[in-house]
C-alpha cells in the first residue's frame, strides 16, 4: 500500500510544525523521516496515522489512491508504534496483542483464531512463552517488541514507527533495529519510521527522508544523502564535518591557504562560498610531499576506537577534525604539538558566506 | 510495594550515615511524634464516641438509632448520597478527561472552578441555593406558582451536597489521567477502537483505583457534610434532618448517648472507607496475578513455560514505580 502526502502543513498555535510538505512512500518500502527535535517528522508520522490532523484545506492524502484525509484514526488500518511503547499496562501481553483483534466490530474473529494468531505474532516477535507477563514485567526491548506484534495484529495496510528505538540502551537499539530491517524483508508492510539518529536511518531505511523547520530536505537512498547531500543542512546533520570559509574562482576554490581545482562547479557557484571536509576525508602526513597541503599542528588525539580521531590547529587558527585508521596512526607517531602536513580527500562546496 | 532498594548501601557517608538519613534518635523522635499526635487527635475522639454512644448500654444504643427521627435521618442521609455521589461521579470523570486529555480554550478557567467548593464556605454555599431557590430569592416566585419545593426540602438538601462534593472525583482522576497521558488511548484508536471502547478497555481500567478512591471520599463527605446543608435544610424533624443535622439537634437536646449513637455510624463510615479502600487495592493485585496465571497455564501447548518470577526480574522492579498510587495525603471526613 503506498502512501501519497501532498502539500500538507500543519500549524500548533503561531508554530508551523509542517511548511507544504510532500513525500510518496511506494508500497513495501521502509522509509525514515530523519531531522532533530522539532523539524516536523513526528507531526508528519501522526498526520499519516490521523491522530493529528493537517491544516484545514492545505494538503491530500492517500493510501494507494484512496483519499483518506478525511478517515478517523481507527478506520485508516495503520499500525502505530509509540517511542514509549503505550502498551496497556493492565493487560497481559497476551490481551495488549489480542486488543486489536477483540474491539473489531465487523468480522469479528472467534476465540481460536485471535489465539492462534496472537501465539504466531509472538513467536514471529521472539516473546514465545511470555503471553502471561505484563508490560511491567518486560525489559524495554521486550516491550517494544510487543508493541510491534500489537501494531501487526490488526494486519495494517502501513506501519507507522515513532522513534521505536529511542528509549533503549545502545546496545539493544543496535541489535533490535537489525531485527527489524529483518522482519520487514519478511512481512515487505510499507512502513514510515522516525528517528533523529543518523546511524539509524542509514542502517535501517531504504530510503531517507531529511526534515528540517517542518520541511524536506532531501529524499534520497542512504548512499543519496550521505554521500550527495543536497543542503549544508544535510552534511551538517549526517555526521561530523569541518567547515571552512572559501571563494570559488572559476575552475578552483580557495579556502585556508589551498587552493583546490574545482571541476565539477555544477550549480554554478561564483564567489563566496561554503566549504565542508568529513573527518575520514582528511588525510595527514608528516612530510610536506608534492600536493597542496595545510600546515597544521596537532592539538589532540582520541586512539580509544575504531578510528584515531586527530584534532588540529592551522597556522590561521582554523580548528579541524581528521579520522584516520589505527594502522596509519602507528606508523606516524604523532603526539600535541608535532607539526603535520593536512590535506582534504574530497570537498563539498556550498554558495554562501 | 517496592520503593527503590538501590542507592542506600552505596552512598555510605564517612560516619556510616546515608546523607540524607536521620540519627536512630531523630528518627524515633519523628516516629514517635508523628504518633503520638495522631493517638490524640485522630484514634481518641473516634474511640470516645463509641464509648460514649455505648455508655448507657446496647439497648439504649439501639433504641437511638431505631426511633421515627433517627430512621428518617439516616434515610434522607442515604436518598441525598445515592443521587449526589453518582451525578458527581460522572461529572467528575466527564471533566477530569476534558482536562486531562484535550487542549481548549478555557482549560484553566474549568480547573479553577472546580476546586471552588473547596475555596467556598459550606455556609456560602448553602446561602447561594438560598437566594436562588428561597422564597424570596431569584427563582423563589416562580418556583412557589408552581408548587415547587426546593428549599426545605430534600432537592435543596441534594443540590447543596452536590455542589459541596462535586470536587472530589475530578481532582482525584485529574494528576492521575495527567500523568498517564493520552498514548494508550492513541493506541487503542489505531488498533481500530472506538471511543466508547476506548474509554471502557483502556481508560476505565487505569483509573479504576483513583476513581473508586474519589467515589469513596466523595460519599464520605455526602453524607458528613453538615455546613451547606443546615441552611438549605431547615431543620424539620423526621423530614429535613440529614445525620449530621439530627446529632445536632440530639446534641442541643441534651441527649448525649442519642446524639453519640448516632454520630458512631458516621464513624463507622470513616472506617468502613479505609477498609474498602484497603479490599480494593488487595483484589486489584490479585486478580492481576490470576490473570496472568491463567494465559500462562493456557500457553503450556505452544511450547515453554514461564514461572511468575517477580523478584528474579529487575525490570519489574523499576517498573511498579509507574503504577498509579493513590495519593495518602487525603483522608477521609466522617
Amino acid at each position: 500500500m503506498s502512501i501519497d502526502i501532498r502539500n500538507v502543513s500543519k500549524t500548533f498555535g503561531t508554530f508551523k510544525a509542517l511548511d507544504d510538505v510532500s513525500l510518496r512512500v511506494d508500497s513495501g518500502e521502509l522509509v525514515a523521516l530523519l531531522g532533530p527535535s522539532g523539524s516536523g517528522k513526528t507531526t508528519l508520522l501522526r498526520i499519516i496515522a490521523g491522530l493529528e490532523r493537517a491544516d484545514p484545506g492545505s494538503g491530500e492524502m492517500f493510501f494507494h489512491d484512496e483519499d483518506v484525509a478525511r478517515r478517523h484514526v481507527s478506520a485508516r488500518g495503520v499500525g502505530f508504534v509509540f517511542q514509549h511503547y503505550a502498551l496497556f499496562r493492565h493487560m497481559s501481553v497476551f490481551e495488549n496483542v489480542a486488543f486489536g483483534l477483540r474491539v473489531k466490530r465487523r468480522h469479528r474473529p472467534d476465540r481460536a483464531f485471535i489465539r492462534r494468531k496472537v501465539l504466531e505474532l509472538l513467536r514471529l516477535v521472539q516473546l514465545e512463552g511470555m503471553a502471561g507477563r505484563y508490560p511491567h514485567q518486560l525489559s524495554g526491548g521486550q516491550r517494544q517488541r510487543v508493541a510491534l506484534a500489537r501494531a501487526l495484529a490488526v494486519e495494517p495496510k502501513v506501519l507507522l514507527l515513532d522513534e521505536p528505538f529511542g528509549a533503549l540502551d545502545a546496545k539493544v537499539r543496535k541489535e533490535l533495529r537489525t531485527w527489524l530491517r529483518r522482519l520487514h524483508d519478511e512481512l515487505h508492510v510499507t512502513s514510515v519510521f522516525v528517528t533523529h539518529d543518523q546511524d539509524e536511518a542509514l542502517e535501517v531505511a531504504n530510503r531517507i527522508v531529511v526534515m528540517n523547520r517542518g520541511r524536506i530536505e532531501q529524499v534520497g537512498t542512504p548512499d543519496d544523502v550521505f554521500h550527495h547531500p543536497a543542503t549544508e543542512f544535510v552534511m551538517h546533520f549526517l555526521g561530523d564535518v569541518n567547515t571552512f570559509h572559501g571563494r570559488v574562482n572559476g575552475g578552483t576554490v580557495q579556502f585556508s591557504e589551498l587552493n583546490l581545482p574545482f571541476p565539477e562547479n555544477r550549480r554554478q557557484i561564483v564567489g563566496d562560498a561554503r566549504v565542508f571536509v568529513r573527518p575520514y576525508d582528511v588525510t595527514i602526513d608528516t612530510k610536506m610531499g608534492g600536493l597542496p597541503a595545510l600546515e597544521a599542528k596537532v592539538a589532540r588525539v582520541h586512539s580509544a576506537g575504531p578510528l584515531v580521531r586527530v584534532e588540529l590547529v592551522t597556522s590561521t587558527n582554523q580548528r579541524l577534525v581528521s579520522e584516520i585508521s589505527q594502522e596509519r596512526f602507528a606508523t606516524m607517531n604523532l603526539a600535541p604539538d608535532s607539526t603535520v602536513y593536512v590535506r582534504p580527500r574530497h570537498i563539498r562546496v556550498f554558495a554562501g558566506g | 510495594m517496592g520503593g527503590n532498594p538501590a542507592s542506600h548501601a552505596c552512598s555510605v557517608s564517612p560516619w556510616g550515615i546515608a546523607p540524607t538519613s536521620e540519627s536512630a534518635w531523630t528518627r524515633r523522635l519523628l516516629i514517635g511524634t508523628a504518633l503520638a499526635f495522631l493517638a490524640l487527635f485522630l484514634f481518641l475522639p473516634l474511640a470516645l464516641v463509641f464509648v460514649v454512644a455505648f455508655g448507657s448500654g446496647v439497648g439504649a444504643y439501639l433504641a437511638a438509632l431505631t426511633e421515627p427521627d433517627a430512621r428518617s435521618a439516616i434515610r434522607l442521609t442515604l436518598v441525598t448520597a445515592a443521587v449526589a455521589v453518582p451525578l458527581n461521579t460522572l461529572f467528575g470523570v466527564a471533566a477530569a478527561w476534558a482536562i486531562a486529555k484535550f487542549e481548549f480554550r478555557g482549560k484553566n478557567l474549568l480547573t479553577t472552578l472546580i476546586d471552588l467548593p473547596f475555596a467556598v464556605s459550606p455556609v456560602i454555599a448553602g446561602l447561594i441555593f438560598v437566594l436562588l431557590f428561597g422564597v424570596r430569592g431569584w427563582l423563589g416566585p416562580w418556583l412557589q406558582a408552581n408548587d415547587i419545593r426546593i428549599i426545605f426540602a430534600t432537592p435543596g438538601i441534594v443540590l447543596a451536597t452536590m455542589f459541596v462534593t462535586f470536587p472530589f472525583v475530578a481532582r482525584e482522576l485529574i494528576p492521575l489521567m495527567q500523568a498517564q497521558g493520552t498514548e494508550e488511548e492513541e493506541s487503542a484508536l489505531t488498533l481500530g477502537a472506538g471511543g466508547f471502547q476506548t474509554f471502557r478497555r483502556v481508560t476505565l481500567p487505569n483509573i479504576k483505583w483513583g476513581l473508586i478512591y474519589g467515589v469513596i471520599l466523595c460519599n464520605a463527605r455526602a453524607m458528613g457534610e453538615f455546613g451547606a446543608v443546615s441552611v438549605v435544610s431547615g431543620h424539620i424533624r423526621g423530614h429535613t434532618n440529614t445525620m449530621p443535622l439530627h446529632i445536632e439537634v440530639l446534641y442541643n437536646d441534651y441527649q448525649t448517648t442519642a446524639s453519640f449513637a448516632v454520630a458512631s455510624l458516621l464513624a463507622l463510615l470513616a472506617v468502613a472507607t479505609l477498609v474498602v479502600k484497603s479490599v480494593v487495592e488487595w483484589k486489584t493485585a490479585r486478580n492481576q496475578a490470576i490473570a496472568a496465571r491463567e494465559v500462562a497455564e493456557d500457553d503450556e501447548g505452544s511450547g515453554s513455560r514461564y514461572p511468575m518470577d517477580l523478584s528474579a526480574d529487575p525490570v519489574g522492579v523499576h517498573a511498579l514505580a509507574c503504577e498509579p498510587t493513590l495519593s495518602d495525603t487525603q483522608h477521609a471526613e466522617a
